[in-house]
C-alpha cells in the first residue's frame, strides 16, 4: 500500500505506529512483524504474502545453520541460497518475456516489492557467511525484513544497521515529531511535486513523440527527470520518516543527485543503498577498483549489467545501464581531471547527460525511444512539431512547478530547513504541504494535473 | 515538559481528528452525500475535501433538495447524420452518405465565431487542428457534470464559470466535447439527461448559435479491454446523446467512423495513451468538422 494514499495517513499510519509504541519492547517486533505483513497483504494480496513468509522463514533457517556451520558447509549453503534467490527473482522479472500468458497464481504482477526485499535478504546471507551474526529470534528477522516502511520500495538495509535496535528500542517523542516531518516533507514531494510533473509526460504521450518540437522534447526530459526523482525521494523519505517513528534507523537514499558534478558521482548520491549493495556484493568481490584497470572495467560492466536487469525486464533497461556505464567509464579514464577543474561545466555536462539517460529509462518501446531522440536531435530528420509554439504552451502552464523542482532539487531547502527547524515559520509551512497534500489526494480527480484526467 | 521539536504532528493529529469528526457528525448535512460516494476504506476526511471541490465548506448553507426538475422537451427525432455504417481509413474521410442538405462543406474559417468547449480533447484541438482565430473553453478533467458549475476559466477579473464568461462573448456555434472523464460513473440515459441540461444552459445563454455534439471519441482495443473506457459503453452513451439533436439548433457529429479500424476501435497507431489522438490527426477531425456546415452560418 502506498504511503500516500488516504487509507493508509488517516488509519494505518496512526494505528501501526500507536500499536508499536505501546507494546512492551519483547512484543515489539513482533507486534511490527504481524502489522507489516497485515499491510502487505492488504495491499498485495495472500498469494504476494505467502512468498514473502516463505523468503523470510528460510533465509531465518539458513542463516542459523550456517552460523553454525564449517566453512565449507557455508560456502556450499550461500552459493545455493544465493543461486535459488537469483533465479526466483529472474523469474519473476523475466516471466513475462518468457512465458507470455500469466502461467501462475501470481498473475502477471511483479510480486510487490520482490526486488528490495530478496536484495535484503542476500545481503543479510552474505554478510552472514563473512561471519556477522546471524539474528538470534526469528521475530527480529522478520520484523527486519518485513518492517512495512521499507519493504516495498526500499532502501535496502543492512542488518548490522537494524541490530540494536531491534533488541531494544525507545520511541521517543522527538523522534515521533521529526520522523513525521520527514513524512510530511516526502510527501509533498510526492503529491506536490512529483504527481503534478507526471502530467506534463502524459502530454508529450499524448501529442505523440514524432510531434513534438524539440525544445519541447527537452521540457519533457527535464520534466520527467525532476518527476522520478520527487517521486523516488518522496518515497524514501517518508520511509525515513516512518522508520524514524518506529525507532528504527532507515538511512537517507538521496542526497541531492542532481547538484553532482559527474554521472559516477550521480550514482554515489541517487538510490545510496542499491548502489552501495552492488558496491560491497559485486564491485569489491570482483577487484573493485585495486586491481588494474581490466578489473575495474569488468567490476564496473558487470555492476550496471546486473543493475539494468534489476530494474526490469525491457531492452531499454539494457541500454540505459550500458549508456551509464560508458559515460562512467569515459569520465573515469577521460573526462575525470577536466570535470573536477570546470565547476560550472561539470554541473551543465551531467544534467545534459542525466536527463536523456533518463528519457532512456522511461521509453521501454524502442521505436518510440527512437522517434523522441529524433526530436531531441532534429536534425536526423525524423518526425516534425505539430505546433511549433507547444514549448511556450506547456512552458507557460510548468514553468512554475519547474522552477520549485529545481529549487527543491538543489541542497539548499534542506540547510534552510534544519537551520529552522523548531520556528514556527517551518512547522506552519509543513502543516500546509500536510493538508495540502492530502487535498490533492481526496479531491484530485478534479485537478486538472492528474494525468488520469483528460 | 520537554520542548517540542516539532509540533507539527500534533496540529495534524488534531486538525484530522476533528475534521473527520465533523464529516461524520455533519451538522448541516452537506457531507452525508460525499461520504456515500467514498470508495471503501476512505477515511471521512475526504468528504470534506470533495464538498470544497464543489465549494461546499463546512459553514456553507446546505443544499436545497433537489427540486421537481421539469421534464425535459421532447427531442424531435434526429436527422442521421454522421456515416455509422463503413470504418474508413484515416487518410480518406469519408463523404456523409446522408447528409441533410442543410450541410455543406466549409473552410476553416467557418469556425471564426466557433467556440470549442470541453475537455482535454478540446485542449488538443486548440493545439493541433490549426484553427487560432476560434475560442476554446476547456480543461482537463471536465465533465457534463461540472462544466456549468466549475469555475474552470481565466477571466479578466479572475476564475470564472461558463456562465460568466459566456456572458461576455457572443459565438454562431458551439462545438462540445465532453463525455470520456464521467464515463461509466452514470448510467448513459442519466449521463445525456446532464448533457441535455448543458445544452438547454447553453441555448438560453447564447440563443443564437447553433450547437454541435460532438460525440465522445472510441479508445484503442487495448484501452477498451483494460481500463474504465469500454467502447461498448462510448457507443451506449454517444447512442444517447444523439437523441439530443434537433437537426435546425442542435446537431450530433459522430467522428469515429473516420479514424475506427475494423472493430470499432481508435487504431492503436493512431494514440499515444490509447484514448487522445496523436497531435496530426486533430487536422483530420477539424476537415471532417468542416463537412457539417451550415449555408445560414457560413
Amino acid at each position: 500500500m502506498s504511503f500516500s494514499d488516504l487509507t493508509f495517513i488517516f488509519y494505518i499510519l496512526p494505528a501501526a505506529v500507536a500499536l508499536h509504541a505501546l507494546a512492551p519492547m519483547r512484543m515489539r517486533n513482533a507486534v511490527l512483524f504481524a502489522l507489516s505483513m497485515a499491510i502487505y497483504a492488504y495491499g498485495g494480496g495472500l498469494a504476494c504474502a505467502s512468498l514473502l513468509l516463505a523468503v523470510i522463514v528460510s533465509h531465518y533457517a539458513l542463516a542459523r545453520s550456517m552460523a553454525r556451520a564449517r566453512r565449507g558447509a557455508r560456502r556450499a549453503l550461500v552459493s545455493l541460497a544465493l543461486c535459488a534467490d537469483f533465479a526466483l527473482l529472474l523469474y519473476f522479472k523475466y516471466r513475462g518475456v518468457l512465458f507470455p500468458a500469466p502461467t501462475s497464481v501470481f498473475a502477471a504482477a511483479l510480486p510487490l516489492g520482490i526486488s528490495f526485499y530478496l536484495f535484503q535478504s542476500t545481503a543479510y546471507l552474505i554478510d552472514v557467511f563473512r561471519g556477522a551474526p546471524a539474528a538470534q529470534r526469528f521475530f527480529d528477522y522478520a520484523a527486519f525484513i518485513s518492517a512495512f516502511p521499507q519493504l516495498t520500495m526500499g532502501p535496502i538495509l543492512r542488518y548490522s544497521s537494524w541490530q540494536s535496535a531491534l533488541r531494544t528500542r525507545v520511541v521517543r517523542r522527538a523522534d515521533l515529531e521529526q520522523g513525521f516531518e520527514r513524512f510530511v516533507i516526502g510527501l509533498g514531494y510526492k503529491v506536490l511535486l512529483a504527481d503534478p510533473l507526471s502530467s506534463l509526460w502524459a502530454a508529450l504521450v499524448r501529442i505523440g513523440f514524432s510531434y513534438i518540437s524539440t525544445p519541447l522534447a527537452w521540457l519533457g526530459a527535464a520534466g520527467y527527470s525532476l518527476q522520478l526523482y520527487f517521486d523516488f525521494a518522496g518515497y524514501s523519505l517518508m520511509a525515513m520518516g516512518l522508520g524514524q517513528m518506529l525507532a528504527l534507523p532507515i538511512p537517507r537514499n538521496f542526497e541531492t543527485p542532481y547538484a553532482s558534478r559527474s554521472v559516477s558521482e550521480f550514482y554515489r548520491r541517487w538510490h545510496i543503498t542499491l548502489g552501495a549493495w552492488f558496491r560491497d556484493y559485486v564491485y569489491i568481490p570482483l577487484g573493485g577498483s585495486r586491481n588494474g584497470t581490466g578489473r575495474t572495467v569488468l567490476a564496473l560492466s558487470v555492476v550496471w549489467l546486473l543493475t539494468g536487469v534489476w530494474h526490469g525486464s525491457s531492452l531499454n533497461f539494457l541500454l540505459w545501464s550500458a549508456t551509464l556505464l560508458a559515460l562512467i567509464l569515459l569520465e573515469k579514464f577521460f573526462l575525470h581531471p577536466h570535470l573536477s577543474r570546470h565547476r560550472v561545466l561539470s554541473h551543465a555536462y551531467l544534467l545534459f547527460v542525466i536527463v536523456q539517460t533518463w528519457v532512456i529509462f522511461r521509453i521501454t518501446d524502442l521505436g518510440q525511444l527512437g522517434a523522441y531522440f529524433a526530436r531531441l536531435y532534429p536534425f536526423f530528420g525524423r518526425g516534425s512539431a505539430s505546433n511549433s509554439a507547444d514549448f511556450a504552451r506547456y512552458f507557460s502552464e510548468y514553468w512554475w512547478l519547474l522552477a520549485l523542482g529545481v529549487l527543491f532539487a538543489s541542497p539548499y531547502p534542506r540547510r534552510f530547513f534544519e537551520q529552522r527547524r523548531a520556528k514556527p515559520l517551518v512547522w506552519l509551512l509543513l502543516f500546509a504541504v500536510f493538508w495540502a497534500s492530502v487535498y490533492l489526494l481526496a479531491a484530485g480527480s478534479g485537478s486538472p494535473f492528474l494525468y488520469h484526467n483528460f | 515538559m520537554k520542548r517540542f521539536v516539532s509540533p507539527l504532528v500534533w496540529l495534524c493529529l488534531i486538525s484530522a481528528v476533528a475534521l473527520n469528526a465533523l464529516a461524520l457528525a455533519d451538522p448541516t448535512g452537506i457531507y452525508a452525500d460525499y461520504r456515500g460516494k467514498l470508495p471503501q476504506g476512505r477515511p471521512p476526511i475526504a468528504a470534506v475535501f470533495t464538498a470544497a471541490e464543489d465549494g461546499l465548506y463546512p459553514w456553507s448553507e446546505p443544499p436545497a433538495p433537489p427540486a421537481e426538475k421539469a421534464p425535459a422537451p421532447e427531442p424531435p427525432v434526429p436527422p442521421e447524420i454522421a456515416p455509422q455504417e463503413e470504418a474508413v481509413p484515416a487518410a480518406e474521410p469519408p463523404a456523409p452518405s446522408v447528409a441533410p442538405p442543410a450541410f455543406i462543406t466549409v473552410d476553416p474559417s467557418y469556425f471564426d465565431d466557433a467556440l470549442f468547449l470541453g475537455n482535454s480533447f478540446i485542449e488538443g484541438f486548440s493545439l493541433f487542428a490549426q484553427v487560432p482565430d476560434a475560442t476554446y473553453y476547456f480543461q482537463r478533467g471536465l465533465t457534463v457534470w461540472t462544466v456549468l458549475d466549475k469555475s474552470f476559466l481565466t477571466g479578466p477579473q479572475g476564475r470564472q464559470t461558463l456562465s460568466q464568461a459566456l456572458a461576455q462573448q457572443h459565438f454562431g456555434k458551439i462545438y462540445v466535447q465532453l463525455g470520456i472523464n464521467e464515463l461509466g460513473d452514470e448510467t448513459p440515459e442519466a449521463f445525456a439527461a446532464q448533457y441535455a441540461a448543458v445544452v438547454d444552459a447553453l441555448r438560453a445563454m447564447q440563443p443564437d448559435a447553433v450547437i454541435y455534439i460532438l460525440a465522445i471519441f472510441h479508445t484503442t482495443q487495448e484501452k477498451s479491454e483494460t481500463s474504465r473506457f469500454k467502447n461498448e459503453t462510448i457507443n451506449e452513451c454517444n447512442a444517447a446523446i444523439a437523441q439530443l439533436a434537433d437537426g435546425t439548433r442542435v446537431f450530433f457529429v459522430d467522428a469515429n467512423p473516420l479514424f475506427d479500424d475494423d472493430t470499432g476501435a481508435l487504431p492503436a497507431e493512431l494514440s499515444g495513451d490509447g484514448v487522445h489522438l496523436q497531435a496530426p490527426y486533430y487536422v483530420s477531425w477539424r476537415d471532417y468538422l468542416c463537412r457539417f456546415g451550415l449555408a445560414a452560418q457560413a
